[in-house]
């Protein structure tokens, strides 16, 4: 199979990564934090390396920043739940996952929602802008769209918060580890990041940098210190990790950034040439349909939004499927990206490469692609 | 040489002044520790006390108690 979902997932992970998780469960089969033996110290001091790698890797201030979570929707939702209050305003944006939407919407907090431009950067921080209110606590958006892979103005969003002591949160899950985000830079307080898609580090592990105090916990349990108090301690990390960590991702996320250090920008590059190779092609088929402009890099991830005209998305990704190409077809969990696409009936097909794809993997999707027209709704 | 126990609330907080001390030469490394308020976790080292506060301090570290063993 050709993976062209690495949205979804990256679909293949580097030896490097794949090694260093094996080495974890060798030799960090410990549960870091609670014993005192050399086991539990040695996993404990895994994990700190780790913590320290990731905080450079984004910008932050240090290795106490990074929560371990179990996912990059979980790491959204302790934010969400516990920085907000209902009748607290937030601004998000146009394009967000449900994994913003939903737990938004639970926590009674009254959202405005600024439209993405997907040419006119400047357009889309006026729209911020013009919605933020005396009241705003904080804006929370997307890096990059996981529909259509639109990235947003993060620096100058960053700006606008800082202008208006309004707090940042950024759902980083399609940029993280593809193009470079600084925390620092764009003045961001929480970054949620899903490792196992651009760090390629194994599932089960998302991550949640925390630069101003989150507030409310949503998960109280075990930390490992303190144990006759029935309160959660107020400790950075600890606070936010209660039960036991997933160290073999953990290391995996680690040994991934080790891995994109060395891969360095030109994997992004090589990335968005694929994407835009197959945009060229597919922009001169007259039964496929597209709903993005032509790709610059900074201003899109490695992601494609298309239909086959006339057919179900669903439909197409079956003979896709069929023809040894793995892609996603539907809303993608995003319904407010697929309202702005107008394309909330049926959804779309969605290609995404990775750092493994090569030029004849797109030489044979675009291929297969033209030669699709045979489906009919 | 005389040794000190710098506790800390948690396993991260020790872990960090650990590597602080490191950082600049002096030996540490981490115990658990039974605390008043439950477990714990000390950084143990044998250096000037007020040249390991000094560094502990500029790292962030939260230093519960220092202990002399």
């Amino acid at each position: 199979m050709i993976n062209f979902d690495n949205a979804a997932t990256s679909g293949r992970k580097p030896e490097r990564v794949i090694s260093a998780v094996n080495r974890a469960l060798l030799k960090y089969s410990a549960n870091p934090g609670r014993g005192g033996h050399d086991l539990s110290v040695e996993a404990a001091s895994a994990v700190y390396s780790a913590r320290e790698k990731i905080a450079a890797f984004f910008g932050a201030s240090g290795g106490d920043r990074v929560i371990f979570t179990a996912n990059c929707t979980a790491s959204i939702n302790y934010v969400l739940k516990g920085f907000l209050k209902p009748g607290d305003h937030v601004i998000i944006s146009d394009l967000e996952h449900n994994a913003v939407v939903r737990p938004l919407k639970k926590t009674g907090a009254e959202f405005s929602i600024a439209a993405v431009d997907l040419k006119d950067d400047e357009k889309t921080v006026e729209s911020f802008a013009s919605l933020i209110r005396d009241d705003t606590k904080l804006i929370f958006c997307t890096a990059a769209s996981n529909v259509c892979g639109k990235t947003l103005p993060l620096y100058e969003i960053g700006k606008l918060c800082r202008r208006g002591d309004i707090a940042f949160g950024v759902d980083a899950a399609q940029m993280a580890g593809v193009a470079p985000i600084d925390m620092k830079k764009c003045g961001i307080d929480f970054l949620c990041v899903a490792p196992h898609k651009g760090l390629y580090a194994p599932m089960g592990l998302g991550i949640l940098i925390a630069e101003r105090d989150i507030g409310n916990t949503l998960i109280e349990g075990g930390t490992g210190t303190n144990s006759l108090s029935v309160y959660q301690p107020d400790i950075m990390p600890e606070r936010y990790e209660s039960g036991t960590l997933n160290v073999p991702a953990i290391i995996g996320a680690s040994a991934g950034i080790d891995f994109l250090n060395e891969a360095g920008i030109g994997a992004y590059k090589r990335e968005m040439n694929h994407i835009r190779r197959i945009y060229e092609n597919l922009e001169k088929m007259p039964h496929i349909e597209l709903y993005t402009p032509y790709m610059n890099d900074d201003a899109y991830m490695p992601v494609l939004a298309f239909n086959v005209k006339n057919a179900d998305s669903q439909q197409v990704a079956a003979y896709l499927n069929k023809n040894g190409i793995a892609v996603r077809a539907g809303l993608h969990c995003a319904p407010l990206a697929h309202r702005k696409l107008q394309t909330v009936n049926g959804g779309t097909v969605r290609i995404a490469p990775s750092v493994f794809t090569t030029p004849a993997d797109v030489s044979y999707l675009i291929k297969t692609v033209k030669y699709i027209n045979i489906l009919k709704k | 040489m005389r040794q000190y126990m710098i506790v800390t609330p948690s396993v991260t907080n020790a872990l960090k002044g650990r590597d602080a001390l490191r950082r600049i030469g002096i030996p540490a490394r981490i115990e658990r520790k039974t605390r008043p308020g439950g477990c714990g976790y000390g950084i143990i080292t044998g250096a000037d006390i007020k040249k390991v506060e000094s560094v502990l301090n500029g790292a962030s570290v939260k230093v519960l108690e220092i202990l002399d063993l």
